[in-house]
């Protein structure tokens, strides 16, 4: 049976459009400048207030998932104290480890396991940050997004965010795209 | 045997070619080994004086970059652009096919005028018309009668009686920012003379001239000066006040060869092909209103006629644009843009003599347009409008009349449209449509569906467009018994782009076009008048490859394209009876080579060349007085351009030549109607002189 060119044309953007989803976990991971996703985590950490009970002690980042976040945070570490707290960065393999952690980092290939990290985080002082977009409607406090011309911003969900008994400055709100 | 390989000259011609093609693929791996270098050095803040990222002001943090600093390619495929859609978006992901052009490429090639410029992009193409015009083909099909719209600072100059836009000597192109091509179609937004695309020209503003320039170009073939133009711009930017002005004027000469028509006649391109352009444009804007005025004069010397040498007469094309409008900003989301056109054409203008008569139409558009733009939230952004033009248009020769005897005819164009873009994770999806409703002709709905999307270095786009050519008053003049409709054409694209490093990017698209109802011009051979019908279907189906490389050495923009008509209806005017798969006058390959090195901070050298395959023309007449097609041999046009910048402060100094080995040019008419091909330039020396005085920051001093 000859197909015609529209269904020719249809299968290869079928094709072509699978092949990019495919290459994108992958480059995603080449080409982001995890530095500039550092800082933020850095300036979440400056203008969110945790409750006193996290305010001893390490201040803890966990990580799930293989992301070169990690190695930028660890940088971080090394040169800052959050509001005097020594900054610790684990990278977990699994949930479980998540402990009392002050921020969960959900890197790009682990956005599955929102739901999970949610349950797992539920009434704790924890914040919970996804680095792809659109986790904040699936109850993350925080998810990056890149603009057209390769700005870095986020988004933020407010309510989520204080059902982990933590307080966001307006400074830091005026600067995300806010879900309601 | 492959045609290409009939003589040692094309053979030759070929090699060279591929040579340079061959260049640009040996200069891949080079620039990938470059790029491993400096892949490192992408860090977001590098710019920040203190080595503290952390401790940035929430001004910086706003900018911070996901992807690190920029290169130079990234910055020009990821620009924002306008043309493809009434809300900006990145070439990469705006909804149609679309090539840009900047400021720097055009300063660098050395471009004499807008036909250079153009040429550098796949698929288009230039063709003869009649009495010496040289107007656009797009993909292999002839779209020089309303079916590429050019925009210049917004203002279509298409003008209004046929639909065309005129080519060679035409529009300074020392005065262009940038230019923005869609090669694909674009009546969903522009209506009906954007079918087969759309050249958005964009010049520079008060705020990017910020002094005075000057620019004077001379151009000189072997036996006559090819132009000599010269070009003025002022501009400057206080406040909220932008406020710019553009006048340049010049003379040129289409050829300087002999022009031979079918019938035996001839005459000397080097005494009658004047292209004489002068062209004043005022742009200001203060806060969200912004005003425009340009007017365009263009006159064309020839003595080809329609097909038979005459005597030497002048074409002139005289047109002025008014255009006011304010975006009103009703709240953060919701912008309503009022805006309002006068355009005024005396176009293809001829005081006629003992062989043929005066030419004088008088023709005035008002237009009224009111747009909303709401963006819902970040992902979603919806706009709509309407448009309404009248057309007014007077026969001023005595004994000349438009249709019924009227001195005087009125049309009243009716428009509506809507577009809405969706951003989601996975896909952009833009839906639009744009209605219109001639008093004359009827109605057209034009629809689109758009889905694009970038994925760090791929990028993917699926396009498919109905599209229309709106009759012009000519066509409705000059109608024959069958009446006359729009001409309607639907476009599929996809297209698919990798970033192969950070410095270059290869892209391939490939596009079925079919147009139904095509308006054709012909003879009526029972009265020996000229006439408008709506013929059959046509159309073509391709492919277009671009390759770009840019660095801080310089940069290469490689492309190809192909077209071919096999498989879509056929009209007779438009074929080739020994090559079904080819149309009149377009190679179905076509290459273009465009480089630039930067020698020194201050001096490029600038390589280009364009390769085209073989083309058909009508070159003969048989026995029976019909005429003969025949193949002409493929052709290479290879160009040198130097540029010294600052060679005092303010002053650029360059020096090129134009088409190196004197390859015999010719513009091939796009359809049978008996006209020879014409002769275009050939070798020339141009020799450009640029100065620029900035007005002195206070701040810069301080």
């Amino acid at each position: 049976m000859k197909m015609s060119f529209y269904t020719r044309v249809m299968i290869c953007a079928g094709i072509s459009w699978m092949m990019s989803l495919c290459f994108s976990g992958t480059l995603q991971a080449q080409d982001r400048d995890y530095k500039a996703y550092s800082i933020y985590v850095y300036n979440f950490i400056k203008y969110i207030e945790w409750p006193q009970s996290s305010k001893t002690g390490e201040f803890v980042i966990a990580v799930i998932g293989d992301s070169p976040i990690t190695k930028e945070l660890r940088t971080l570490a090394a040169s800052k104290k959050a509001n005097g707290q020594t900054i610790v960065i684990r990278n977990i393999v699994s949930l479980s480890e998540v402990g009392t952690a002050q921020i969960l980092y959900i890197s790009s290939g682990k956005s599955n396991m929102i739901k999970e990290a949610l349950e797992k985080t539920k009434n704790l002082p924890t914040l919970v940050i996804g680095e792809r977009e659109g986790l904040v409607k699936k109850g993350a406090g925080i998810n990056f997004v890149t603009l057209d011309d390769d700005t870095l911003k986020f988004e933020l969900n407010k309510k989520a965010i204080e059902e982990h008994n933590l307080h966001i400055s307006s400074t830091l709100i005026s600067l995300a795209f806010v879900d309601k | 045997m492959s045609p290409l390989l009939h003589t040692s000259m094309q053979h030759t011609r070929l090699l060279l070619s591929m040579l340079l093609c061959g260049v640009v693929f040996l200069a891949c791996p080079f620039s990938s080994f470059a790029q491993q270098d400096t892949l490192h050095v992408t860090d977001p803040v590098a710019q920040k004086d203190t080595l503290d990222y952390y401790e940035m002001s929430i001004e910086q943090l706003q900018k911070l970059k996901a992807v690190g600093v920029s290169s130079e390619l990234e910055k020009l495929i990821n620009s924002l652009i306008g043309v493809a859609s009434k809300k900006p978006l990145s070439g990469r992901e705006s909804p149609s096919i679309v090539s840009l052009i900047t400021q720097e490429e055009i300063k660098n090639s050395g471009a004499r005028d807008l036909m250079d410029v153009l040429n550098m992009i796949p698929g288009v193409d230039f063709g003869v018309d009649v009495e010496g015009i040289v107007g656009i083909g797009m993909r292999g099909n002839w779209a020089h009668e309303g079916k590429v719209l050019l925009l210049l600072d917004g203002q279509e100059m298409n003008e209004i009686l046929f639909g065309t836009t005129q080519f060679g000597n035409h529009f300074p192109v020392e005065q262009i920012k940038r230019i923005e091509v869609i090669r694909g179609p674009g009546s969903a937004i522009y209506g009906g003379y954007a079918e087969y695309g759309v050249i958005n020209i964009i010049t520079r503003d008060g705020e990017d001239i910020d002094g005075i320039a000057l620019s004077g170009t001379y151009g000189q073939m072997q036996h006559t000066y090819a132009r000599r133009n010269v070009s003025l711009s002022a501009g400057k930017k206080i406040g909220a006040l932008n406020f710019s002005l553009a006048a340049s004027m010049g003379e040129g000469r289409r050829s300087e060869k002999v022009f031979e028509d079918l019938y035996g006649g001839s005459y000397n391109m080097a005494e009658y092909s004047s292209l004489n352009p002068a062209n004043l444009n005022v742009g200001l804007s203060y806060k969200n209103f912004s005003t425009r005025f340009i007017m365009d004069e263009y006159a064309v010397q020839s003595a080809d006629g329609y097909d038979q040498v005459k005597l030497p007469y002048w074409d002139r094309f005289s047109s002025t644009f008014c255009e006011m409008k304010y975006n009103f900003k009703i709240r953060e989301k919701l912008t309503i843009t009022p805006k309002i056109n006068y355009k005024h054409q005396i176009p293809w203008r001829t005081a006629g003599d003992s062989t043929s008569d005066p030419y004088y139409k008088i023709v005035d558009r008002y237009t009224g347009n009111l747009s909303f733009s709401y963006n819902y939230n970040r992902k979603l952004n919806i706009t709509f409008g309407g448009e309404v033009f009248n057309d007014r248009a007077e026969d001023r020769v005595d004994s000349s009349y438009y249709s019924d005897n009227q001195k005087k005819v009125s049309y009243l164009n009716e428009a509506v449209y809507a577009q809405a873009l969706a951003k989601f994770r996975l896909v952009n999806v833009i839906l639009g449509a744009r209605f219109d409703n001639h008093n004359v002709y009827g109605s057209s709905f034009v629809p689109r569906i758009g889905l694009t999307k970038k994925f760090n270095k791929l990028h993917f786009k699926l396009l498919y467009s109905n599209a229309f050519r709106a009759p012009t008053i000519e066509n409705i003049n000059l109608t024959d018994s069958t009446g006359m409709h729009p001409e309607r054409t639907s476009v599929a694209e996809l297209e698919v782009g990798y970033q192969l490093t950070r410095k270059s990017i290869l892209t391939l698209n490939v596009f079925d076009i079919t147009t139904k109802g095509a308006i054709v011009y012909y003879v009526d051979n029972m009265t020996g008048q000229d006439a408008y019908h709506n013929a059959g279907s046509n159309g073509s189906r391709g492919a277009e490859l671009e390759y770009k490389v840019k660095d801080h050495w310089g940069y290469i923009n490689f492309n190809y394209s192909f077209y071919t008509s096999a498989g879509k209806g056929k009209i007779a005017d438009y074929e080739v009876p020994q090559n079904s798969a080819m149309l009149l006058a377009f190679p179905a390959h076509k290459l273009n080579l465009n480089t630039s090195f930067y020698i020194t901070r201050h001096f490029t050298i600038s390589p280009s060349c364009t390769f085209q395959s073989d083309r058909y023309a009508y070159t003969a007449i048989d026995s029976l007085g019909n005429g003969v097609v025949t193949r002409l041999p493929s052709a290479f046009y290879a160009n040198l351009f130097l540029r010294y910048e600052n060679v005092v402060k303010g002053l650029d100094i360059g020096i090129g030549v134009y088409n190196i080995f004197d390859e015999q040019l010719r513009y091939i008419q796009p359809y049978n109607s008996l006209h020879a091909p014409l002769p275009g330039p050939s070798r020339e020396f141009v020799v450009r002189l640029s100065y620029a005085l900035h007005f002195k920051k206070k701040e810069a001093e301080e």
